[in-house]
C-alpha cells in the first residue's frame, strides 16, 4: 500500500504554479527520491506535503487518511518527520536537546505536570534523553552530547538534523537534499544511514541534488520540472529517459 | 448629519487620509525590504514639521521652498536612523523593533527638551483661504493635500515599476539573497528606500501640522495610525495600504462627525480588531506564509 | 544551582527571602523602602514581559495595559462591591489573564508583527477606556480612597500593613514569579518555548504546537501582571490612567533588554536598577528619557547581552575557576530565522 499519496497537488505563488498537479504514490518500506533541476519545485512539494504551505489544489493522504490542510504539528504528529535543504537547528541549545526536543513534544506528559516535576515529567525527560543518545549513537554523533549545535561542522549538523527526525519515531522520513555541503566520503556514510533508516521500516521521500549517489540506494525516482512531474519510476529508466535529460540539460544525470 | 455635511466629512476624510496614505506608505515600503517595523517613523514626520516651522517662522523662508527643504531633511533624517538603528541588526528580528523604540522615545524627548513642549503654530499663506464650490465651503489648506497626495502616489508608482532603482526595490524586497547573487547593491536598495519614505512623510510634515499644531509629541499617534493601516492593507502591500488610509481617515471623519470625537483614536483600533477577526491578511493583500 | 534536589533549593530560596527581609527592616530611608517596593513591582513586570520578549521572541507592547488593567479590576471591585482586598487581588489577576487571552487567542497565530501591532492598539483602547469612561473609572482624575488590604492575623499576632509589610509583600511576589518562571524554564515547556524562538519552523516540524506554547506564555505574562497591579492598587491607594500608557510599556521592554533578554535574574537586577539609581542620583530628569532612549538602542546594538551578560561573565570566570561549565547560555544576539 501507497503509505503516502499525493493527487494532483498544486501550489501557486501569485501567478506561478511552483507545484503544478503532482500524483505521486510513496510505497511503504521504500526509498523514493525526488529529482529535478534548481527551482523544479521539489522543497515547495515537501513543504505542502508537511504543512507548512497551504496546497491550492489537491490532496495529500497519508496512510489512508487526508491530511492536507492539517497544520505543522499535527502532520508531525501522524508519524512524519523531515530535515531541511537550509539547515534549521537549535542552534544555542545542546546537541542532546535538539534530539531530546522530538521526544519531549511528543510526549504524553501534561504542561502543568512538567512545571511540577512530577514523576512521570521526570521519567518522560529521563526517556527523551536516553532515546536522544542511541539516535545520536546511530548517527554518529556520539560523545558530542553537550556540544552547542551550532558549533558541530556542517557534516556534523546535517547528522544532527537526521537525529532529530528520527527522534520523532516517524514511519515517514522526508530527506530535503542531506548531502549538501558534503565530502564523497561524508555522502557515502549518510547514504549507508540512509539505507540503515530503511532497514529500521522508515519508509524515506528524499530529494537530492547529489545524482548518482542518490540513484544508487532509491528503489523509486520521480523527477520534477518547473512544478511538473516529467518521470516516476525505477532509478535505471529515469537515466536513460530523454525527458530528464533534457531537463538537466548536459547535467549529472549518466551513466 | 445632513447632506452637505455629509459630503463635506467624507471630503475631510479623504484629507487626513491621503495624510495616513503618505505615512502609512514609508512604513509598507520598509517593511516590505527589511521586514521590519520601524517605530520612530512617526518622530521623522515631527521633526519634520519643526523642520518646517523654524524655516518659514524663524528663517522666513517661502513655504514652497520650505516643503522641498523639508522633504531633503527627512529623507536625510531616515536614512541616518536606518544606518544607526538597523544596519547590524540584520538577522536579529526584535532588534530592529526594540532599537526602532529606542529611537522614538530617544527622539520625542530631544525634542521635548529642545524646543520645549508648547505646541507652535505653523502659518502659511492658505490658512485662512477657503474655496466656495456650490453650497460647498473647502478650506484651501486641506484642499492642497488630495491633490499633493495624489501627485505623489503617481510618483511613488513611476518610481517602483518603472524606474531601474525601483526594481532593485522590489528586487530586494522580494528576496535579498538572490538579488544580491544578481548583482543588485541590497543596502543601495535599503538606502532608496528609506529616502523615499522620507520623503514621502514630509508632505504631512508641511501640510498637515499648519492645520494641528507642532509639538514633540505629535508623532506617537500617527505611528500608531500608520500602523493599523499597514495591518489594514496587508503588510508590504502598497495598493491596500492606499486602500486602507482612505478607509480610516472617512471612519474617523464621520466619528467626529457624528460628535464622539474624543473616540477617534479608538476608532482605529477596533477597526484593526475587525480586521484581524475577519481579514487578517489585509484588505488586498493574498495569505502571506512567513516559514517557508 | 540547577541541579540541586528540589528541597535543597527550596531551603535555599527560604533562606535567601529570610535574609533580604531581615536586610529590608534594617533601611531607615523611608524614601528608599518606598522606591523598593515599587522596584518589586516593577520587577514582576519586567519579568513577565521577558517571558514573552526576550525567551519566547515576539514583541508585545501592552504589559502596562494589563498592568493596569489587575490595578483598576481589583481597586474598583474592592470599592464598587465591597469585595474583601485579597479577593478584589484576585478578581483583578483573573481579568488581566483573561484580556491576555483573548488578545493572544486573536493575534499570536498570525504572527510576530500582528501582534506586536494588535497590542499596541489593545494598549491605546485600554487607556483610552482608563481616560474616557469617567462613569467607572473618574477618568484622568483617576482613583483614590482604595482601600488597603486588612491587618493579617496570623499566629495571634496582628500585622498591620505598614512599608515594611508591603515591601515583604513585593519580595514574596517577586520570589514567587521567579520560581514560577524559573520552573517553566527548566522544564520542557520552557525548552520548547526556546526552541520556538531559535527556529520556529522547525520547532514545529518536531511537533510542538507553537501556535499554543506562545499564547500561554503571552497569557501568563498578563496573568503575572495582574498581581502587580493590584499590589499597586492597594500599596498607594490611587490610580490615574497616564501610569498604564504605551510609554509604560515600552519602558517595561527597555528594562527587559537592559537587564538581558531571557535572563528573569538580569530582569530583577534591572527593575531595582532602574527604579532606584536614578532616583537616588537625581539624574536630570528631562535628559532621563533621552538617554533611555539612547541606552536602549545602544544596548541592542553592542551589549545585547545586558546586565545578564556582566551576570554570566562573572559567573562562568567563577565557574572555569572550579572546572564546571555553565548550563544554557542567556539569550544574546537571535539567529537569524532561515539561516543556513
Amino acid at each position: 500500500m501507497a503509505l503516502l499519496e499525493l493527487v494532483d497537488l498544486t501550489k501557486r505563488f501569485g501567478g506561478i504554479e511552483a507545484v503544478s498537479r503532482v500524483s505521486l504514490a510513496v510505497q511503504e518500506g521504500a526509498i523514493t527520491t525526488v529529482l529535478g533541476p534548481n527551482g523544479a519545485g521539489k522543497t515547495t512539494l515537501f513543504h505542502v506535503i508537511t504543512g507548512v504551505l497551504r496546497s491550492d489544489a489537491g490532496e495529500v493522504r497519508f496512510n489512508g487518511e487526508g491530511i492536507t490542510g492539517l497544520s505543522v504539528p499535527d502532520v508531525v504528529r501522524r508519524g512524519i518527520g523531515r530535515t531541511f535543504q537550509k539547515l534549521r537547528l537549535f542552534k544555542n541549545l545542546s546537541v542532546e536537546q535538539n534530539v531530546a526536543l522530538s521526544g519531549l513534544s511528543l510526549g504524553r506528559v501534561s504542561w502543568t505536570s512538567a512545571f511540577l516535576g512530577t514523576r512521570a515529567a521526570q521519567r518522560e525527560e529521563r526517556d527523551a534523553a536516553g532515546h536522544a543518545r542511541e539516535l545520536l549513537e546511530l548517527t554518529g554523533l556520539a560523545g558530542k552530547e553537550a556540544a552547542r549545535a551550532g558549533g558541530l561542522a556542517h557534516g556534523q549538523q546535517r547528522l544532527l538534523e537526521i537525529a532529530r527526525a528520527l527522534a520523532l519515531r516517524p514511519r515517514l522520513l522526508l530527506l530535503d537534499e542531506p548531502m549538501a555541503g558534503l565530502n564523497p566520503e561524508e555522502s557515502e556514510r549518510l547514504a549507508a544511514l540512509i539505507l540503515r533508516i530503511r532497514d529500521m521500516n522508515i519508509t524515506v521521500l528524499l530529494i537530492e541534488h547529489h545524482v548518482d549517489a542518490a540513484l544508487d540506494i532509491s528503489d523509486h525516482v520521480a523527477v520534477l520540472e518547473f512544478g511538473k512531474k516529467i518521470f516516476d519510476g525505477p532509478p535505471a529508466d529515469c537515466q536513460v529517459d530523454p525527458r530528464v535529460i533534457a531537463a538537466y540539460l548536459g547535467g549529472k544525470v549518466g551513466p | 448629519m445632513d447632506a452637505t455635511q455629509f459630503v463635506v466629512q467624507v471630503f475631510n476624510g479623504l484629507v487626513i487620509g491621503s495624510t495616513y496614505v503618505l505615512v502609512a506608505l514609508g512604513v509598507t515600503l520598509i517593511y516590505g525590504i527589511l521586514r521590519i517595523i520601524n517605530f520612530a517613523h512617526g518622530e521623522i514626520f515631527m521633526l519634520g514639521a519643526y523642520l518646517a516651522y523654524f524655516l518659514v517662522v524663524r528663517g522666513h523662508l517661502n513655504y514652497w521652498v520650505t516643503a522641498g527643504l523639508v522633504m531633503m531633511g527627512c529623507a536625510i533624517l531616515a536614512v541616518v536612523l536606518e544606518r544607526v538603528a538597523f544596519r547590524r541588526l540584520r538577522g536579529f528580528e526584535l532588534g530592529p523593533l526594540i532599537t526602532s523604540i529606542g529611537a522614538s522615545i530617544f527622539l520625542q524627548n530631544l525634542a521635548l527638551i529642545l524646543f520645549g513642549g508648547d505646541p507652535r503654530s505653523l502659518p502659511t499663506p492658505y490658512l485662512e483661504r477657503i474655496v466656495h464650490l456650490g453650497p460647498f465651503v473647502f478650506s484651501v489648506q486641506r484642499a492642497l493635500i488630495i491633490p499633493s497626495a495624489l501627485a505623489l502616489i503617481l510618483g511613488l508608482y513611476l518610481l517602483i515599476e518603472r524606474t531601474t532603482m525601483g526594481r532593485m526595490i522590489r528586487a530586494v524586497s522580494q528576496d535579498w539573497e538572490v538579488a544580491s547573487l544578481m548583482g543588485v547593491n541590497p543596502i543601495a536598495a535599503v538606502v532608496l528606500t528609506f529616502v523615499v519614505a522620507g520623503a514621502l512623510v514630509a508632505v504631512p510634515s508641511v501640510l498637515v501640522a499648519p492645520m494641528l499644531y507642532v509639538f514633540p509629541l505629535m508623532g506617537v499617534t500617527m505611528t500608531l495610525k500608520a500602523y493599523t493601516i499597514v495591518v489594514m492593507g496587508g503588510f508590504g502591500n502598497t495598493t491596500g495600504t492606499i486602500m486602507a488610509g482612505l478607509i480610516l481617515g472617512v471612519a474617523e471623519s464621520m466619528v467626529a462627525g457624528l460628535g464622539a470625537s474624543l473616540w477617534v483614536d479608538a476608532v482605529s483600533f477596533l477597526v484593526l480588531i475587525a480586521f484581524l477577526l475577519v481579514r487578517p491578511y489585509g484588505l488586498v493583500g493574498e495569505r502571506r506564509e512567513e516559514n517557508a | 544551582m540547577r541541579r540541586w534536589p528540589a528541597a535543597c533549593r527550596l531551603l535555599a530560596g527560604l533562606a535567601l527571602y529570610g535574609v533580604m527581609a531581615g536586610a529590608a527592616a534594617t533601611i531607615e530611608n523611608a524614601y528608599l523602602v518606598h522606591l523598593l517596593i515599587l522596584s518589586c513591582i516593577f520587577a514582576v513586570l519586567v519579568m513577565s514581559q521577558n517571558l514573552v520578549t526576550g525567551y519566547m521572541g515576539l514583541l508585545h507592547l501592552c504589559q502596562a495595559a494589563f498592568y493596569g488593567i489587575g490595578a483598576y479590576a481589583s481597586a474598583l471591585v474592592a470599592m464598587k462591591l465591597h469585595v474583601g482586598v485579597p479577593l478584589a487581588c484576585l478578581v483583578g489577576t483573573g481579568v488581566a489573564a483573561g484580556s491576555g487571552l483573548v488578545v493572544g487567542v486573536l493575534s499570536i497565530r498570525f504572527g510576530g508583527h500582528y501582534l506586536a501591532i494588535v497590542t499596541l492598539g489593545f494598549g491605546v483602547i485600554v487607556n483610552q477606556i482608563l481616560n474616557n469612561w469617567v462613569g467607572l473609572t473618574r477618568g484622568p482624575m483617576g482613583l483614590s480612597g482604595i482601600p488597603a488590604p486588612p491587618a493579617i492575623r496570623l499566629l495571634g499576632l496582628t500585622i498591620a500593613w505598614t512599608p515594611y509589610t508591603y515591601l515583604l509583600g513585593g519580595l514574596l511576589l517577586v520570589f514567587l514569579t521567579y520560581l514560577v518562571l524559573a520552573r517553566i524554564r527548566d522544564s520542557k515547556v520552557g525548552l520548547m518555548m526556546e526552541a520556538i524562538r531559535e527556529n520556529e519552523l522547525a520547532a514545529a516540524c518536531v511537533g510542538i504546537p507553537t501556535v499554543r506554547v506562545k499564547v500561554a506564555a503571552f497569557t501568563l505574562a498578563a496573568l503575572l501582571a495582574g498581581p502587580a497591579g493590584a499590589m499597586y492598587a492597594h500599596y498607594s491607594l490611587m490610580l490615574v490612567p497616564e501610569l498604564f500608557g504605551f510609554f509604560d510599556s515600552a519602558n517595561l521592554i527597555a528594562m527587559a533588554v537592559l537587564g538581558g533578554l531571557g535572563s528573569f535574574a538580569g530582569s530583577i537586577a534591572s527593575a531595582v536598577f532602574f527604579t532606584v539609581v536614578p532616583e537616588m542620583l537625581r539624574v536630570a530628569g528631562e535628559w532621563r528619557l533621552v538617554i533611555y532612549g539612547g541606552l536602549l538602542v545602544v544596548v541592542v546594538l553592542f551589549f545585547p547581552k545586558g546586565l545578564a551578560g556582566l551576570g554570566t561573565l562573572v559567573r562562568e570566570k567563577i565557574a572555569g575557576a572550579c572546572g564546571r561549565r555553565s548550563s544554557r547560555p542567556p539569550i544574546g544576539e537571535g539567529e537569524a530565522r532561515g539561516a543556513p
